[in-house]
């Protein structure tokens, strides 16, 4: 018997009220309390992918790094600090604006924007010019992802990644359900793995564990947009968002756990 | 449109059973260990290929992430002619080779031998038939290699794996790289049955992913060079346990290793997911599950 699958199909499905709910707007509004995450979490995520390629013995200091949805830089910034240039690609003005600013502080001149969506961006333009591809945390973004990736390896002349929550943190899955926020169980590590396998991308797969740590300022607005993705935020939600972070903060700083799940190619 | 929740609720074991199960309705006979006695030359051809490359490449990928080390006593379960033992020994403190075939075992202490390799034993049982208590926790890593097909009960086989060591388990499953000789040779010779399925990857990562394991994954590609009376004696065997081989089938098979290699030696690319874990660690949202 041979598994009959259609996982485009079940992506597309899977995916698509929180590609309908978080918008260009969204990320906008969300782009103080996430970049307040990545600076506080010095990239920790980013930082991990970097360590991964490093140990493989694949990084290059001649590399060109395309970091697609790069928000302010989790990825771009680690990278930028190694390799000759990373190209970035955020939509979200006030995102693109956070990571310039935080490349400043960090004395970092070799990273430039492309401010559009990935889907609008001309990979005609860009074939075959970046070493490194990446898309971290951000696939929700493609309904259509097959074709999206495929564009993702017409740009790259050398490797393709995608970062994804492996596991929702336990502590942040408990707050929601309080909240009465269903994200739903949609499992997109499993999928796209199964989705690339099928589609003949034989990806190697690593786990990775992460510490993300932010203020407690940050870490409410994070949760307060988030309600608001979903309905309009009442005062009985902040409390319980006020009460929650104070109870789980030490030392003014909250701080969760996450594992990513890593799929990464050399692209033919 | 399909329901994402599906994903979630997929039977990855049923699958698997049924996978087995197809495969055995069109049986005439099961596999015997003979079988393997009689493949023992080739498959140790195809396993020394490029100075045991497929083995080399394993141990590599294992060794870039801990899993193995100089210290380790690693369990290899369904050797063959010793796919491991060879290239594992040299860097390990010993292997311990499950391997129930006479002409198998004969094979790893001939290709030991020309190694010089030594610190191996041999346990000389199918690995359903080794008491896993014995050994509890006794390997830094269980490996194995083309074998998981054989279980039908693959998680308890997985499980009693994870039993026999305090460290890593490794499965190294064949993916499918789209070659179209074997599809093309068994419809010449079976007409229109449906070719048995021996699906290891991705299959063998849903059924740890589900099962709450953690694995992780790196793709290898290897070359297995055989000349052509070990590929007529290969597919001989294999072929006995769907048909009678009969003069006709043997020339049909002679036929195609002629067109697709001439006289000289069968050259293939094959594509293997090395796929390991750790089994203390588990998925966070799946604790409790087997």
């Amino acid at each position: 018997m041979t598994i009959q699958i259609d996982w485009e199909t079940a992506w597309a499905a899977g995916i698509d009220e929180m590609n309908r709910l978080s918008t260009t707007g969204y990320w906008n509004r969300r782009a103080e309390d996430y970049s307040d995450m990545v600076l506080a979490s010095d990239c920790n995520h980013g930082r991990n992918i970097l360590d991964l390629f490093e140990r493989e013995g694949l990084l290059q200091k001649e590399w060109h790094v395309l970091d697609i949805a790069s928000g302010p830089g989790a990825v771009t910034v680690p990278f930028a600090e190694r390799v000759c240039r990373v190209t970035a690609v955020e939509p979200a003005e006030r995102m693109a604006a956070a990571l310039m600013s935080y490349a400043q502080s960090r004395g970092l001149s070799n990273i430039e924007v492309i401010p559009q969506t990935w889907q609008e961006v001309d990979v005609a333009a860009y074939a075959k010019n970046y070493d490194l591809v990446i898309c971290c945390h951000a696939l929700w973004q493609f309904p259509d992802i097959l074709p999206q990736i495929r564009r993702m390896e017409a740009v790259s002349r050398g490797y393709c990644c995608l970062a994804h929550g492996f596991e929702a943190p336990s502590d942040t899955s408990k707050l929601m359900e309080t909240l009465g926020i269903d994200e739903g169980g949609f499992d997109q590590f499993i999928t796209i793995l199964n989705l690339l396998n099928d589609a003949g991308v034989n990806p190697n797969v690593d786990v990775v564990d992460y510490t993300l740590t932010r203020s407690v300022s940050s870490a409410v607005a994070s949760v307060q947009n988030l309600v608001e993705k979903y309905r309009p935020l009442d005062s009985n939600d902040s409390a319980i968002i006020q009460e929650y972070m104070q109870s789980h903060t030490m030392k003014g700083v909250y701080q969760v756990n996450g594992r990513m799940g890593v799929l990464w190619w050399k692209v033919a | 449109m399909m329901d994402s929740s599906l994903i979630s609720g997929i039977d990855w074991v049923r699958f698997w059973e049924d996978s087995y199960d197809a495969r055995s309705r069109i049986m005439r006979r099961d596999y015997e260990i003979d079988d393997w006695s009689d493949r023992a030359e080739d498959y140790s051809e195809s396993r020394r290929t490029n100075q045991y490359e497929f083995g080399e490449s394993v141990y590599a990928a294992l060794d870039l992430h801990g899993v193995v080390s100089p210290h380790s006593r690693v369990l290899e379960v369904g050797s063959g002619p010793g796919t491991f033992v060879i290239p594992f020994a040299r860097r390990v403190d010993h292997m311990t080779a499950v391997e129930p075939a006479e002409g198998m075992i004969r094979m790893i202490h001939r290709n030991a031998a020309e190694a010089e390799v030594k610190n191996y034993s041999i346990i000389p049982k199918i690995w359903q038939d080794v008491n896993s208590t014995e050994f509890r926790g006794q390997y830094d890593l269980t490996i194995t290699s083309t074998v998981i097909w054989m279980f039908r009960d693959i998680m308890a086989q997985i499980c009693r794996m994870e039993e026999v060591t305090r460290g890593y388990c490794c499965v190294v499953g064949g993916v499918s790289t789209g070659q179209t000789f074997e599809a093309e040779l068994w419809q010449k010779i079976m007409g229109n049955i449906p070719s048995p399925q021996y699906p290891e990857y991705p299959l063998i990562y849903n059924l740890l992913y589900m099962h709450g394991r953690v694995p992780q994954v790196r793709i290898i590609d290897y070359t297995s060079k055989r000349t052509p009376e070990n590929m007529f004696r290969m597919y001989r065997v294999f072929y006995s346990i769907y048909t009678e081989i009969t003069p006709e089938v043997e020339e049909t098979i002679r036929e195609a290793l002629y067109r697709d290699s001439g006289e000289g030696p069968c050259v293939r690319k094959y594509r293997s997911a090395v796929v390991w874990w750790d089994p203390a660690v588990r998925r966070r949202e799946l604790k409790g599950i087997a």
